[in-house]
């Protein structure tokens, strides 16, 4: 398994610090004389190589805080941490998947997927070689030169799944990238991933509602609370890897789902109070 | 890595895609297609024609008040020389006239959108510039520049400016700011931003633009060659009115209508080579509220 702790607790010469790290994270606009706290002293860690889910109602500031690591927009206070060292110039320095595909409908699927190869200056050719090696794990032979808008909504999530890994980066943010999904297409894309993750040695920071997608996926998940988002609790994933998809009918993963919704729940009924 | 099984759907190869399913690379089927597409228009215009010659020869109109159709096309055939000879001088005139707005609109649209600032000094002016009358500006440019091209060229870009401008500042400002955020995280800086989202994001929308100011651009060069002029079909109807030649009038305004349709026939075939995604993604559309 690989875990924050095993990095951080292993007491070895120099301990690795950790890919990312956020400490006491806050941020709030201004807009038209109101302001808004959306998130307050968040702080969390992530090790290499570790796959971590963000979950929490909506609107409590999940997508801020990823656009502040990715280094859109920046805290109000605080600081992000990329291997141990304050990243202020970070734009760049992981790959972002949004909500939404963001699929440019006047490129292909291939040149979508090139994208950021391209912006580094890495030769068409090359990066089109790099993007044809990838396209069946992708699910996308044969369609590379379709337009988006010729393509599924399951496959649009997968090739720009696809281009955020050309991005090749060592760390993943992905905003709810099945949220879009109906709920059999977003079953197969899980499992799809559990497999893949395994295989690309990424860091992933995941954003969702789902709680079964949390679990199935993570080492760690953190729950946070009503806006101002405040990481209320931190959940280890105890169960052991490689997974497979049908670990979710499993007693353990009914125990952890059982735990996790009872933490969101009281949240839930706090937002209500 | 094992590959993504979806429920088996075969990859397309060419020819085979959604279009080629609904039978549009097939001959025959483009064919009907182009019939169905092109009969109705050619199908009122030919009744018309045959309604306008049958009434003019019953009534005994003068050929002075409203020749017959089939006059106006004799006037075409036996006189073709001359009337090529004008019609190369408006359309050199619209060509000049439309390639500055071209030019002048995508500038003027890119300023525009580029900077706050910009946008409120500039697009007032531009908005002000179509409420002044181009008739009425067309004698002072005579004035101004003299009676060659030139006043000619000024008036067509005057004319056809606006439409570019207007649609190429929506187009840009159509652009989703989270793609230009996406763009930004995949490193890329403001000059690549610009070059490869918000450039192609609103080629649609110029496109739509050059469809308006390129038929509205043979309005202009008439207008420019009535002011003042000595060749060009303009000129050539207001020589013929004096004179009575009223099939030499209908024959000038045939081949400015054609030349209008040609136009913009030439800028819908442009947007079709140069953005197939777009006109695919419009014909599926299409197809599908269907
Ligand atoms: N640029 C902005 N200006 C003002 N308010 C903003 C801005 N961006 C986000 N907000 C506000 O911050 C709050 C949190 O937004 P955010 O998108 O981070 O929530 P979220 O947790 O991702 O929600 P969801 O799960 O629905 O995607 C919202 O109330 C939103 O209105
Ligand atoms: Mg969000």
């Amino acid at each position: 398994m690989r875990s924050a702790d095993s990095t951080a607790r292993d007491s070895g010469a120099a301990p690795r610090p950790p890919k990312l790290q956020v400490e006491r994270l806050s941020k709030s606009y201004t807009m038209g004389g109101v302001h808004l706290p959306v998130l307050d002293a968040v702080s969390m860690a992530v090790a290499a190589g570790e796959f971590v889910s963000v979950i929490g109602p909506s609107g409590c500031g999940k997508s801020t805080l990823l656009n502040i690591v990715a280094g859109l927009e920046e805290p109000t206070q605080g600081t992000v941490l990329l291997d141990g060292a304050p990243a202020n110039d970070r734009l760049g320095a992981s790959a972002y998947m949004h909500q939404k595909d963001l699929l440019l409908p006047w490129r292909s699927v291939l040149d979508n997927a090139v994208l950021g190869l391209e912006l580094r200056g890495v030769s068409r050719r090359e990066a089109h070689r790099r993007a044809q090696a990838l396209l069946p794990t992708f699910g996308l032979a044969g369609f590379e030169h379709q337009y988006p808008h010729a393509l599924s909504g399951g496959m649009r999530q997968r090739a720009a799944f696809l281009r955020t890994v050309l991005a090749e980066r060592p760390l993943l943010l992905l905003d709810e990238p099945f949220g879009a999904l109906d709920a059999l297409t977003r079953a197969g894309m899980q499992a799809w991933l559990l497999g893949l993750w395994q295989s690309l040695s990424k860091t992933i920071v995941l954003v969702t509602h789902d709680v079964d997608e949390a679990l199935l996926l993570s080492d760690r998940v953190y729950v946070m609370t009503p806006r101002p988002g405040q990481v209320r609790t931190m959940l280890e994933v105890t169960l052991p890897r490689p997974r497979a998809y049908t670990l979710t009918t499993s007693h353990a993963f009914a125990q952890l789902r059982a735990g996790l919704l009872a933490m969101l729940w009281r949240e839930g009924h706090e937002a209500l109070r | 890595m094992k590959p993504f099984v979806e429920k088996a759907s075969p990859a397309p190869r060419p020819g085979q895609g959604p279009s080629a399913r609904r039978g549009y690379r097939q001959p025959l089927a483009l064919a009907a297609g182009l019939a169905w597409q092109w009969l109705p228009p050619v199908a009122i215009i030919a009744l018309a024609l045959g309604l306008w010659e049958a009434l003019v020869r019953l009534a005994g109109t003068p050929r002075w008040l409203l020749p017959p159709p089939s006059a106006i096309f004799q006037e075409l055939v036996a006189r073709h020389a001359m009337l090529w000879q004008h019609t190369l001088v408006t359309l050199t005139e619209v060509a000049a006239g439309f390639a500055v707005a071209l030019a002048v609109g995508i500038g003027l649209a890119i300023a525009i959108s580029s900077a706050k600032v910009l946008e409120r000094a500039v697009y007032p002016l531009v908005v002000a510039s179509q409420t002044v009358p181009i008739i009425a500006i067309a004698p002072l440019l005579l004035i101004w520049v003299g009676y060659d091209l030139r006043p000619k060229v000024i008036v067509v870009a005057l004319i056809s400016f606006f439409p570019i401008v207007v649609n190429m500042v929506d187009g840009l400002r159509s652009v989703d700011p989270d793609m230009v955020n996406l763009l930004r995280t995949l490193g890329a800086g403001r000059w690549q931003v610009f070059r490869k989202v918000q450039i192609p994001a609103s080629l649609p929308f110029l496109f739509s633009g050059i469809k308006v100011g390129v038929a509205v651009s043979v309005i202009g060069a008439v207008i420019g060659e009535w002011v003042g002029a000595s060749e060009g079909l303009g000129w050539l109807m207001v020589q013929s009115v004096p004179r009575f030649q009223t099939a030499l009038v209908f024959a000038a305004i045939v081949i400015l209508s054609v030349m209008g349709i040609a136009l913009f026939a030439l800028a819908a075939a442009l947007e079709r080579a140069l953005l197939p995604w777009y006109y695919t993604a419009k014909r599926e559309q299409a197809l599908e509220s269907t």
